[in-house]
């Protein structure tokens, strides 16, 4: 079976292709390939699971294509491991349920074909990220992904925002891949490899600072897909996509990619303190930031995105204080809770045509699915037990707290203690900001008028997707499960838990669920009103998006349009400003006028001779 | 010394198929009256049909050389190297020419001139690849560069046809005389002329301030034929006065060509002055890719938006050059190889862009950017030739062969610990992207009903459909182009 | 005679080509400008050909190109010069600036 790892990319890509064809541009045709595609798809990831998973410690390397070529080595291939395996279920559950889900969400949407195969790119090019067996090849997954990104964000190009948002969202994490880009080649030099298992193996002979520098260059790309900070702004942006998508990019695709990343090469950032102190640093403020935020979102969607911003930050944290597991395991609780947030905050959507929370007072009320679907996620993502948001949440913290204690890998002591307080903050904001969307959501009274009923594909896969979440519950155990993923050298061995630990979180985010709901519930308050003033600077992100239009968009804007003027004109220009000084001392060296070839001319013969010179003179 | 030189017919034929049929062209153009285009257009391609078998012929056995001084110092030299790049000229040649037909129709050129001229050229552009000395490098510059200068003044009744031939040729030739000035005090440091023996006087004379000034001028005219910094001046202009096709032969045949010439003069003849020349290329290779791609970026017309866009990527192609002063002959093969690797793919994608662009002077008159809204209708085909080119050249998937090339020169500058300039290329990238991807953007969306004056001519719509077909082999198996890039140029 | 002799006689009439091609704006004494630099070319080379006593004569030889190559060049350039003169009555290089940078 081991070999089958390449259908993973390939079905959905084919499904892609198969819709992109004029034939298959009809409704029925495309919902019925994409569909196809997405089952099959996640159907060879669930029956590639019990093979990975019987013997987690093999690596399953499968090369399909091997080019040695001259100075580069092109090795593409499949690399599938039990974390591969693990994120590959995730990946095409999730996708498989957006699916679904966008047959009844895009009834009415003329493009729904193109959506319908972009979607299945989409998936095709994050199973490429899981499987590939080589940095370039990646590489390629990860720049697919941006592009389907923009391209999804983008879907309602008649408004302005979501156009916006789509550049905005492909520039950022664009600025990213740069540096994914260099880091990758300075990594592939300095190991002369760009194969992941033979960079893995050559960390311990990797010049120092080249290790530093090549991972500090790919946290950066990180920083772009996951959204972190200073990169996050994208992300809350990119809401302006349809519903499906946002659960698609949030849960499963796009910014899991970034943790799968540092997953993947978790040795070779463990073996850079200064890089994990600086994913820590970026981790915890992240988290912070996102979580405030979050609380202080006045759109039901923004909120969640938000959210995601910081529960990303949550796994980095925990794959920066060695907690590899634990990152993990929270990555696939969180692409569970937040894609069934998010389908059903859909079903809300469709129903109120609204984003705005004012709006939503009690209207789960009537809908008795997104009203399980919430309240499921929701107390998943709040870490509340015995959902499973409570065990990876507690594993999570506790290796924090291992690093902050200073022993074993991780960052440098002060950094571990930082990440740690800002995860305990983070798990009570977390709550308060659950607790203030269930409190608006399920606040009676019952709204009256027409809340029309989600579709049935919409309602099957929301429902499908709360019964995975609460089993996951289980599977999640600390007792239950198995070790399914060996931590690799290095990182903090299996998860640790504590009974103590996981009651004392429960018991901090039910304080905070209790005193929002007694404030909300004496007078129907919206509890974001305890920010009073600050909600605004919170809302928008503590205004890093507005510090990057003055700081960097307008001077970019300003440079760009100084650079038009730099042309060659602008050398004509110094060139005859140069000649018409010379007139002056000497009429014979006529430069001066407005003669173009001569001062191309002119042009040419002094930057020879400047070298010439600079030449003659360093030697 | 024996009077009698032995010549090697076979290790010559390839340039000399294509100097005969571009004679033939010119006499049998004289003979006929009727259907004058498509016979002179249909010589030229089965002499470089020709010519390309006498290529694939001479890459299956060894390397050959002639014109010998002594018995390691010959003049020419058909090694992988030089069939490498003669395959790519002529497989070049092979989708200009059939673009050619629709300029000779629209424009009344003369086909017979046109054609000769445009073989003579790539003749010289083949005995560039193989030269071994400094005289045979510069004569074959000349080769390449006399008959472009006509061909770009070959649009009748247009004056600012002849302006660009002029502002060409005016560079040209005085970046050809600094060459050869260079040249002269090279001949006086080192007692020599042949490449090898050059590298052997400049070992034994280190740290002359006159060979490093002869160093630097006698790559001048290399310069003007590779568009660096600053001898780019004459490119937009020039390609904007020229018809297209020959726009398309300066951006992808004339530019190897210079790039030959560079590899050889730089790895085999300078090598020992690589202190000297290796950080002066260095800081040309990013002023050239940061102008190319700052003035790109204000282009309304889609022929000066490819001429800017053809100087910044040689900018990426010169990164590779800019060698570490203890660069060994490792670094130097593996230079060569980037350089010669990042040319093949530039060729398949320029070439795929020009020959969509062709299409789009046809059918739309005008050649603004603009006027592309709406390609996607028209010809869906070209649009999806175009938008793969730009997606190539801006290194973005589907174009993974534009990607694989940049990855390359990237990494050739973090090995010869040149990071800023791996920076300054990294940021330029991304510079680039926004006019590549604003040009695809306005092919892909639906335009209004656009007029089209003239049918698109297919003779150009099959040569996009072969540049295109050429861009998707490259970026499917980029390892041939890669391994044919691999024969260097150390001989 | 010593080398230095024609050497700086060479830079000398290199030097004053390039002072015409900066200076001239008539496009033809630009090209006799051209023909200035290449003949200090020749000049540099038959004066090292001999200093070196070249076995294989490679100075004087390379001269024989350079006369070659500038024939070649003057040809093409009168053409291309003659051209423009037809065009526009004129063969003044500062007024052929029709194809330049639009302004922004």
């Amino acid at each position: 079976m081991s070999s089958a790892a390449w259908l993973l990319p390939a079905i959905p890509f084919a499904a892609a292709l198969l819709g992109a064809l004029p034939a298959c541009r009809t409704r029925p045709r495309a919902a019925a390939i994409a569909l196809t595609g997405a089952t099959t798809t996640a159907l060879v990831a669930l029956l590639l699971l019990p093979s990975a998973l019987d013997d987690p410690t093999r690596v399953r390397l499968d090369r399909l294509l091997i080019a040695p070529a001259g100075a580069l080595q092109v090795l593409a291939g499949t690399r599938f491991d039990s974390l591969a395996a693990v994120v590959a279920v995730m990946v095409g559950v999730v996708a498989l349920a957006v699916q679904v889900y966008s047959v009844g969400y895009l009834h009415d949407d003329l493009r729904y074909p193109s959506y319908a195969a972009q979607v299945s790119l989409f998936t095709s090019a994050m199973l490429l990220v899981v499987v590939a067996s080589d940095l370039l090849e990646l590489l390629v997954g990860w720049e697919v992904m941006g592009l389907c990104s923009y391209l999804l964000i983008g879907h309602y190009r008649e408004l302005d925002y979501a156009r916006r948002a789509a550049v905005k969202a492909f520039l950022v994490t664009r600025i990213g891949d740069v540096g994914m880009l260099l880091g990758v080649a300075v990594l592939g030099t300095a190991a002369g490899t760009t194969d992941i298992g033979e960079l893995l193996a050559a960390v311990p002979r990797l010049p120092h600072g080249a290790l530093v520098a090549g991972s500090l260059l790919l946290l950066l790309g990180v920083a772009g897909k996951s959204a972190q900070f200073p990169l996050h702004v994208w992300l809350p942006d990119a809401m302006a996509g349809p519903t499906p998508i946002s659960a698609l990019i949030h849960a499963a695709t796009m910014v899991a990619a970034g943790v799968y990343l540092v997953a993947r090469l978790h040795p070779l950032f463990l073996a850079s303190t200064v890089t994990l102190d600086v994913l820590a640093l970026m981790a915890a403020v992240t988290m912070l930031l996102g979580a405030l935020a979050a609380f202080a979102q006045d759109d039901l969607k923004r909120l969640l995105a938000w959210s995601t911003t910081s529960q990303l930050a949550y796994m980095l944290g925990a794959l920066a204080a060695g907690g590899y597991d634990a990152g993990l395991l929270h990555l696939m609780v969180h692409a569970s809770a937040k894609a069934l947030l998010f389908l059903a905050a859909g079903l809300v959507l469709h129903a109120v045509h609204t984003g705005a929370l004012s709006q939503m007072r009690g209207v789960a009320r009537r809908m008795p699915v997104a009203a399980l679907a919430l309240i499921v996620g929701g107390l998943t993502l709040a870490g509340l037990p015995p959902f499973a948001g409570a065990w990876s949440k507690d594993s999570v913290l506790a290796a924090m707290k291992s690093a902050a204690g200073g022993s074993g890998p991780g960052p440098d002591q002060f950094e571990g203690v930082l990440l740690y307080l800002a995860g305990l903050a983070t798990v009570l904001i977390t709550a308060a900001y659950v607790a203030r969307l269930l409190l608006i959501l399920l606040a009676p009274p019952a709204p009256r008028g027409d809340l029309h009923e989600p579709r049935l594909s919409m309602a099957q896969s929301v429902t499908a997707l709360t019964v995975t979440c609460g089993v996951s519950t289980f599977l999640a155990l600390p007792d239950a499960l198995p070790s399914w993923l060996p931590a690799p050298a290095g990182a903090r061995e299996g998860i640790e838990l504590s009974v103590g630990g996981v009651t004392l979180t429960a018991i901090g985010v039910l304080a905070v669920f209790a005193a929002l709901w007694l404030y909300s519930h004496a007078g129907a308050r919206d509890p974001v009103l305890l920010l009073g003033s600050s909600q605004r600077r919170l809302r928008s992100g503590f205004g890093v998006d507005a510090l990057y239009d003055r700081g960097a968009v307008r001077p970019t804007r300003s440079v760009a349009a100084a650079v038009a003027e730099t042309d060659a004109s602008a050398i004509n220009h110094a060139v005859e400003g140069i000649g018409r000084s010379a007139v002056r001392t000497s009429s014979s060296l006529r430069v001066v006028g407005a003669g173009r070839v001569r001062s191309y001319l002119a042009a040419l013969i002094a930057g020879v001779l400047l070298v010439v010179v600079s030449v003659a003179v360093v030697v | 010394m024996s009077l009698v030189q032995h010549v090697d017919g076979l290790a010559l034929a390839p340039p000399t198929a294509l100097a005969l049929t571009a004679a033939a062209v010119l006499v049998v153009d004289l003979l006929v009256r009727r259907r004058r285009v498509e016979l002179a257009v249909g010589i030229g391609l089965l002499g470089t049909a020709v010519a390309l078998v006498f290529v694939a012929v001479l890459a299956r056995g060894e390397p050959r050389a002639t014109f010998c001084l002594t018995a390691h110092a010959c003049s020419y030299e058909a090694d992988g190297f030089a069939l490498a790049l003669q395959g790519l000229v002529l497989l070049a040649l092979a989708v200009v020419l059939p673009l050619l037909t629709g300029a000779l129709r629209d424009h009344r050129l003369p086909p017979g001139e046109a054609v000769f001229l445009l073989l003579s050229s790539a003749t010289g552009a083949m005995v560039m690849a193989a030269g071994r000395d400094v005289i045979t490098l510069v004569v074959a510059l000349e080769l390449v560069s006399l008959p472009t200068f006509v061909l770009v003044g070959l649009r009748p009744g247009d004056p600012r046809s002849a302006e660009a031939a002029l502002k060409a040729f005016l560079i040209g030739v005085v970046s050809t005389a600094l060459t050869l000035y260079g040249a002269s005090l090279l001949y006086g440091v080192t007692g020599s002329l042949h490449l090898d023996l050059i590298a052997e006087g400049l070992s034994a004379h280190r740290h002359d301030p006159l060979a490093a000034a002869a160093v630097v001028l006698v790559v001048a005219g290399f310069g003007f034929k590779v568009a660096a910094v600053p001898f780019h001046f004459w490119v937009p202009d020039a390609y904007s006065g020229a018809p297209l096709p020959v726009a398309a032969y300066l951006a992808v045949v004339s530019k190897a060509a210079g790039f030959a010439g560079l590899l050889l003069l730089l790895l085999r003849g300078l090598a020992p002055y690589v202190g000297t020349w290796g950080p002066v290329l260095g800081v040309l290779a990013a002023l050239t890719m940061s102008l190319g791609n700052l003035l790109a970026l204000r282009q309304r017309t889609v022929i000066r938006l490819l001429a800017w866009s053809s100087v910044a990527q040689a900018g990426y192609m010169l990164v590779p050059l800019a060698l570490h002063a203890d660069a060994g002959r490792k670094q130097m093969q593996e230079a060569s190889t980037a350089t010669l690797g990042y040319l093949g793919f530039y060729a398949a994608m320029t070439l795929g862009a020009f020959a969509a662009a062709s299409v789009l002077a046809r059918s739309h008159g005008a050649l603004t950017i603009e006027a592309s809204r709406g390609l996607v209708r028209v010809a869906p085909w070209t649009a999806g030739v175009l938008v793969l080119s730009l997606a190539s050249l801006a290194g973005l998937p589907p174009g993974v062969g534009g990607l694989v090339a940049k990855v390359v020169v990237l990494r050739s500058a973090v090995d010869a610990g040149y990071t800023w300039l791996a920076v300054v290329m990294a940021v330029n990238t991304v510079i680039a992207l926004a006019y590549y991807l604003r040009w695809a953007v306005v092919a892909l969306s639906p335009g209004a009903a656009t007029e089209r004056p003239f049918p698109p001519a297919r003779a150009a719509v099959g040569a996009a459909l072969v540049a295109g077909a050429a861009t998707v082999v490259v970026s499917v198996v980029p390892q041939l182009v890669m391994r044919a890039a691999a024969g260097g140029a150390l001989g | 005679m010593h080398l230095a002799v024609p050497l700086v006689a060479g830079a000398l009439l290199f030097g004053l080509g390039i002072y015409g091609v900066l200076a001239r704006k008539n496009a033809v004494l630009v090209l006799m400008a051209v023909e200035l630099m290449l003949n200090a070319v020749n000049l540099n080379l038959i004066a090292f050909g001999a200093y070196l006593r070249d076995r294989f004569r490679t100075g004087e030889v390379t001269t024989l190109f350079v006369v070659t190559i500038a024939a070649a060049e003057v040809g093409v350039g009168l053409a291309i010069v003659l051209l423009l003169y037809r065009r526009r009555e004129s063969v003044d290089l500062d007024r052929a600036t029709e194809l330049r940078e639009e302004a922004a």
